[in-house]
């Protein structure tokens, strides 16, 4: 190795550190501050070690902060949500990447829009359309505009995945006498398998973090984040509780990104990289 | 098995015309190879028979039957794609088995058929590896075999070779050709390798901008080009063309122009005689160093622009004072150097002519 290219290694090592540090920075102080003796006049300060490890604050925290029902409440539209919105994103995604109709270029960039439109934006003539459909304070009212807003991203994301897939392959299937069922489920999503990983785990990351929608359109079901922030209103001075809501709340997207880390990157770095 | 015709078949993208009424018919259990430069519509032409492209005019026919508006899957053809387009996520066995599958064959009959045909193509081993862990030679065979597989009624070649590098590539066309012959199945081959086409075809048809150009066998499409089109583009290094002037007396035909003469006997002229202009063209291995005595036509001289040096022999690039450009055939030992005048001749008959408007093909002298 030249001393050219060891300067290079030695600047990215130093980039890549310091972008962890910025990322890891305010994890690793809400993770002391979780530790702290809970109480009002025990506020944290910087990142100095706690005096005891007080890891009763968590089942504190989940008990008083009522975070069973939160929680009941994120996994049960995540579980109806992501497969739903994951199988239309393949469906979308596979027409709008494969089939020529009539208006499909329009169409699609209808979809776009539901990318580029905000929430805020729709959010009350939303509640009106939710209201008379008496789905207000309702699992399905979550899953229903979540859906809505993911297949938007979904159907962009999976339609560039499977156009990256070579032309022959699915010529190849047409000749052999696949319908387009068969291509799609045989050949392509196969193909694509780290790109659908990929949307699952970015899909269940939006959903767990729902907390506007939630905010706006149910009282009794309110998601995860959004029990948080009805928690931390009632808490405001016990930063250690708080601090431990936020960890559990945060913990489930940390184990799922860890167990499909692999299939994670591989998925984000499809056609970024040339294999 | 079943014939493959082509009748006045147009296909047009948009406003760019990729085959232009293009008849051909195939015989049962013929090897045609389609050969052309890029755009001149080969593939288009192979894709049409897919069914893979629909046509704007005209009609194709595998067997008895129009097939033009049939699915692909309904026309009972097998492809081999340039890339291969093996499923990556399957078995060497599950790509083979795929076609089959889909067709609803009993799986008793699947699996027979696969082991016939890894046997026949020697990737027998190979049956439970996956694409990728596969060789671009392996990855060929079983795109072959996926082919061979389906016992179609035709195989469509779509330049099977040109991934494969030089030594693999003459290895396999002999194979291919081989295989063709035991399975006696009609095959359409595209290519843009002469070499490929001459050694594989049973007939060649040579194409340009979406025109037949020319059909016959090797051997016809090599000695009796029909235009220089075809004269240029089969045979390597190619053809020399010059444009000269044909003045005809007393049986014998002058070639002029700028200074140099040619004269040569005349045979076979046609009916309507030589047109004033004619456009000469003539091969390397009839183009070789002036040697008094041999009875060649010459002698032309010119300057040595660049020497080709194959081992067992030498091509050299000349160009004359008049500045036409020839390519002389020499033997490996001949010491010509770049920069240098060298004499030399053209055999007798060996000369093409073609109309100079035309471009169409005369006569030899």
């Amino acid at each position: 190795m030249n001393t050219a290219s060891r300067a290079q290694v030695a600047f990215n090592y130093f980039l890549i550190i310091l972008c962890s540090a910025v990322a890891v920075y305010p994890l690793v102080g809400i993770l002391l501050a979780s530790l702290y003796p809970s109480g009002a006049g025990n506020a944290p300060s910087g990142f100095a070690l706690p005096p005891t490890f007080e890891w009763h604050n968590y089942v504190t925290a989940w008990q008083q902060g009522g975070f069973s029902g939160y929680f009941r409440t994120s996994v049960i539209v995540a579980a109806v949500m992501v497969p739903a919105s994951v199988l239309l994103s393949i469906l979308g995604g596979f027409a709008f990447a494969t089939m020529q109709f009539r208006g499909s270029k329009v169409i699609f960039y209808l979809f776009i829009l539901g990318l580029i439109i905000p929430t805020e934006a729709t959010i009350v003539p939303l509640y009106y359309d939710v209201r008379a459909m008496g789905l207000l304070d309702t699992y399905w009212a979550l899953i229903l505009l979540e859906v809505s807003g993911e297949v938007a991203f979904g159907i962009f994301w999976m339609r560039a995945a499977f156009m990256s897939a070579p032309r022959s392959l699915l010529e190849a299937a047409r000749i052999d006498g696949a319908s387009s069922w068969k291509t799609l489920w045989r050949i392509l999503v196969p193909f694509a398998r780290p790109a659908i990983l990929t949307l699952t785990v970015l899909t269940f990351a939006d959903s767990w973090n729902e907390f506007f929608l939630a905010l706006v359109f149910t009282v009794n079901h309110l998601t995860a984040p959004a029990g948080l922030a009805s928690f931390s209103g009632r808490y405001t001075t016990n930063i250690a509780l708080v601090s431990a809501g936020a960890v559990i709340v945060a913990l489930p997207i940390l184990v799922v990104f860890i167990i499909f880390q692999r299939e994670f990157l591989r998925g984000m770095l499809t056609g970024a990289v040339k294999g | 098995m079943a014939r493959v015709v082509y009748d006045n078949v147009t296909k047009r993208f948009g406003e760019v015309t990729a085959l232009r009424d293009f008849s051909l018919e195939i015989e049962d259990g013929e090897f045609v190879v389609l050969v052309g430069p890029s755009g001149s519509g080969k593939t288009t032409a192979l894709r049409l028979i897919a069914g893979l492209e629909a046509l704007t005019a005209g009609e194709i026919r595998v067997g008895e039957r129009v097939v033009n508006r049939l699915a692909p899957r309904d026309r009972d053809i097998a492809m081999v794609f340039q890339d291969y387009a093996l499923y990556p996520q399957m078995t060497v066995y599950q790509n083979l088995a795929f076609g089959l599958k889909m067709r609803k064959m009993p799986r008793e009959e699947i699996d027979r058929r696969v082991h016939h045909t890894a046997e026949m193509l020697d990737i027998g081993e190979l049956l439970q590896r996956k694409p990728r862990a596969l060789s671009g030679g392996q990855r060929q065979r079983v795109a072959l075999g996926r082919a061979l597989v389906r016992e179609p009624k035709a195989f469509l070649m779509d330049e099977p070779l040109s991934n494969l590098d030089a030594k693999l590539r003459v290895q396999t066309r002999g194979e291919i050709k081989h295989l063709q012959e035991q399975v006696g199945t009609t095959t359409v081959y595209v290519t843009h390798d002469q070499v490929e086409a001459m050694t594989m075809g049973d007939r060649v048809a040579v194409m340009s901008e979406g025109v037949l150009e020319q059909i016959g066998d090797p051997r016809t499409v090599y000695e009796r080009p029909a235009n220089v089109f075809v004269a240029g583009f089969i045979g390597s290094p190619s053809m020399s063309f010059s444009t000269m002037n044909a003045e005809r007396r007393n049986g014998s035909l002058t070639l002029s122009r700028e200074g140099l003469t040619l004269k040569v006997d005349e045979r076979d002229m046609p009916a309507s005689g030589v047109p004033h202009e004619v456009i000469v063209g003539v091969r390397p291995e009839h183009t070789v160093l002036w040697r008094d005595g041999a009875g060649l036509i010459g002698p032309i001289e010119g300057r040595v622009g660049y020497v080709e040096m194959l081992g067992r022999e030498m091509f050299i690039g000349v160009s004359t004072p008049g500045d036409l450009r020839f390519t002389v055939h020499a033997a490996p030992d001949a010491a010509v150097r770049t920069g240098e005048t060298v004499r030399f001749g053209l055999e007798p008959g060996s000369l093409y002519l073609f109309d100079a408007e035309t471009e169409r093909a005369l006569t030899r002298a």
